[in-house]
């Protein structure tokens, strides 16, 4: 049987709460496949070899990346699950605005700690990840459909299309023309666009689109009554650690 | 007296609820509604829901046709074995604006002309398209892909609101059809309601606004002159390529599709989703080459293959000026704009040519 596990490192386990709730789906994955490790779900210890992980969360303890380091050498394929082990999630967005030292000050008050830490980063900065799965949470259905392929012995497919794709398919009112901040134009779709439909901007959980024009989005966000800080702050919410405004310039754009 | 106008009718007002009440009996009903400040084709449930005075839907009335995300197949990778889920229902799409119907006369082209797709072809079959009359706003330029008013067969029905009556004129036998189901409703047409139609389409010509419309005359031609044009690079500057203008357009066919394996691999279904030349992926080949590699290339295929495109595979531009690309666009990016900056006759220009 494949050998599945499913950890968490630093973050919310809303991920893995996620996972959890694909009921229908988990049923069927049970006659399938052996959920080794799942420290969430699961009592017990396991050592050996996984055919399949998937691991949430960031790194940002020494605790976090000998975990990570362990598990990768175990697992055939690592799946990274939703914002913080993709990007770092929203505890990195303010990772290019203050040193490390200054940050553990002013939470610890003292810089001298019994363990290490780290910036929160992404996986990729330690392991290589076969696979990415962003979204905060992670959705249901990229999750089961990335399973599905996998066990099949399929690559996932996953283009990297704007949210306004999904969003105006599903015949929502343009919120940026409503002229409420969205970050639909530049993010990454494949959630199906549950906020917009709500009249929520899309917040950019899944990080970039391919090739973004982040020149246009931040004056649209300016014209709609941000300060071109806030817009970009805005934009690093989920993006933190990798974002730079990108725009005409470069290849591809 | 004898007019050579014996296929329209008249249908009052008051009887076009009942129509509709009729339709809906009989089919798969689909009309325009309000969601919030905008409308949408949307399946009928309660007719009086139904909006007659509207500009524009977000989408056109293509997604009934060709549905934006769709099972082509699905099949046993060990079996070989093919099924379809496939099956196309009676509908009737009421309350299509000329530029809408002129849409899907040109997806009927694409879709019909050469290599027919049997499945667009049984859709086609099994739909019924009422047209209704419109008035334009500052995004429609109908008056210049000459899309403003109904042509050609491949509607049922239009009707056209003269006061307090709609003209209905007949485009198929379809449509004859249902006149003659619904005779009750109908009457025939005098000469006075002749003159009324007349007057009706004078003035929604009138209505438009010089500024707002393009000269397409020889845009073909133009498009191709124009194609190191530096216009292209400045438009494509704040283009966001989030694909709206495609996805939006009554006219865009492009699809993609993925095979999507079940949990456990005994049954893949093979999925088909529009996709848009906007996103890089659109062009994007083995060996990670891009086909439209730049911002640039992208925004211009889009004008290229509506005006010089589509004339060369169905001999009619691409575009039925329906205002969709302009009036949804995120970053304000106008194609009526577009192409007068090609002409060279955007304000500025004018002004430095006069003084």
């Amino acid at each position: 049987m494949v050998k599945v596990g499913i950890v968490g490192l630093t973050g919310c386990s809303g991920c893995q709460c996620e996972i959890l709730n694909c009921q229908d789906a988990l049923l069927k994955l049970l006659t399938l496949v052996d959920f080794a490790l799942f420290p969430l779900a699961k009592d017990g210890e396991f050592d050996g070899e996984l055919d399949l992980l998937f691991v949430e969360g960031s790194v940002s303890t020494f605790l976090d990346k000998e975990k990570l380091l362990k598990l990768r050498e175990k697992a055939k394929i690592l799946v990274a699950v939703g914002s913080c082990a993709c990007y770092g999630g929203v505890q990195a967005q303010r990772n290019d605005e203050a040193e490390l030292e200054q940050m553990i000050r002013e939470v610890y008050g003292k810089w001298e700690l019994p363990f290490e830490l780290f910036k929160p980063s992404p996986l990729s900065d330690f392991v290589e990840v076969d696979y990415f799965l962003p979204g905060c949470p992670v959705d249901k259905k990229q999750f089961v459909y990335t399973v599905a392929s996998l066990l099949n012995g399929v690559k996932p497919f996953f283009p990297k299309l704007p949210v306004c794709h999904e969003c105006k398919l599903s015949e929502n009112e343009c919120l940026l023309l409503k002229g409420v901040p969205c970050q639909g134009p530049v993010s990454y779709a494949g959630c199906g666009a549950p906020c917009t439909a709500k009249g929520v901007g899309c917040q950019g959980c899944r990080g970039d689109c391919d090739f973004p024009n982040h020149q246009e989005m931040l004056s649209l966000l300016t014209q709609r009554g941000l300060s071109y800080e806030d817009a970009v702050k805005f934009l690093k919410v989920f993006r933190g650690n990798s974002f730079k405004v990108r725009g005409l310039n470069e290849k591809g754009a | 007296m004898e007019f050579h106008i014996d296929r329209a009718k008249v249908l009052p007002k008051a009887n076009l609820w009942e129509l509709l009440e009729g339709l809906k009996k009989r089919y798969k009903l689909i009309a325009p509604v309000k969601e919030g400040e905008k409308f949408a084709f949307r399946e009928i449930s309660d007719v009086s829901s139904v909006e007659l005075n509207y500009t524009r839907t977000i989408l056109p009335p293509k997604k009934f046709l060709l549905p934006y995300r769709r099972e082509r197949f699905s099949y046993d990778p060990e079996t070989m074995e093919f099924k379809s889920s496939f099956k196309a229902e009676e509908q009737v799409i009421f309350g299509i604006h000329s530029c809408d119907l002129h849409g899907i006369s040109i997806l009927d082209s694409i879709h019909l002309k050469e290599n027919p797709d049997p499945r667009y072809l049984e859709v086609r079959r099994k739909t019924i398209l009422i047209g209704i009359s419109c008035f334009p706003d500052e995004y429609c330029f109908c008056l210049s892909t000459g899309t403003a008013f109904p042509d050609g067969a491949n509607w049922d029905l239009f009707l056209t609101d003269v006061g307090p009556d709609y003209f209905v004129s007949i485009g198929s036998p379809k449509g004859d059809e249902i006149v003659l189901t619904f005779k009750h409703l109908f009457r025939e047409i005098e000469k006075e309601d002749l003159e009324l139609y007349k007057r009706s389409t004078a003035k929604k010509k009138r209505a438009f606004n010089e500024e707002n419309l393009p000269d397409l005359e020889r845009i073909s031609q133009l498009i191709e002159l124009e194609y190191d044009s530096p216009v292209w690079e400045e438009e494509a500057k704040r283009c966001l390529g989030c694909g709206t203008c495609t996805n939006t357009c009554p006219t865009c066919f492009c699809y993609t599709s993925v095979d999507v394996p079940d949990l456990t691999g005994k049954e893949v279904k093979r999925i088909e989703f529009i996709t848009s030349c906007q996103y890089p992926y659109y062009s994007l080949v083995a060996g990670e080459h891009y086909f439209k590699p730049t911002r640039t290339s992208r925004f211009r295929h889009r004008y290229y293959h509506k005006f010089v495109g589509y004339p060369y595979q169905i001999e009619k531009l691409g575009c039925v000026g329906c205002g969709r690309c302009t009036a949804e666009c995120p970053a304000g990016i106008s194609m009526v704009k577009t192409i007068k900056r090609l002409r060279g006759v955007d304000e500025k220009e004018l002004r430095e040519v006069t003084e």
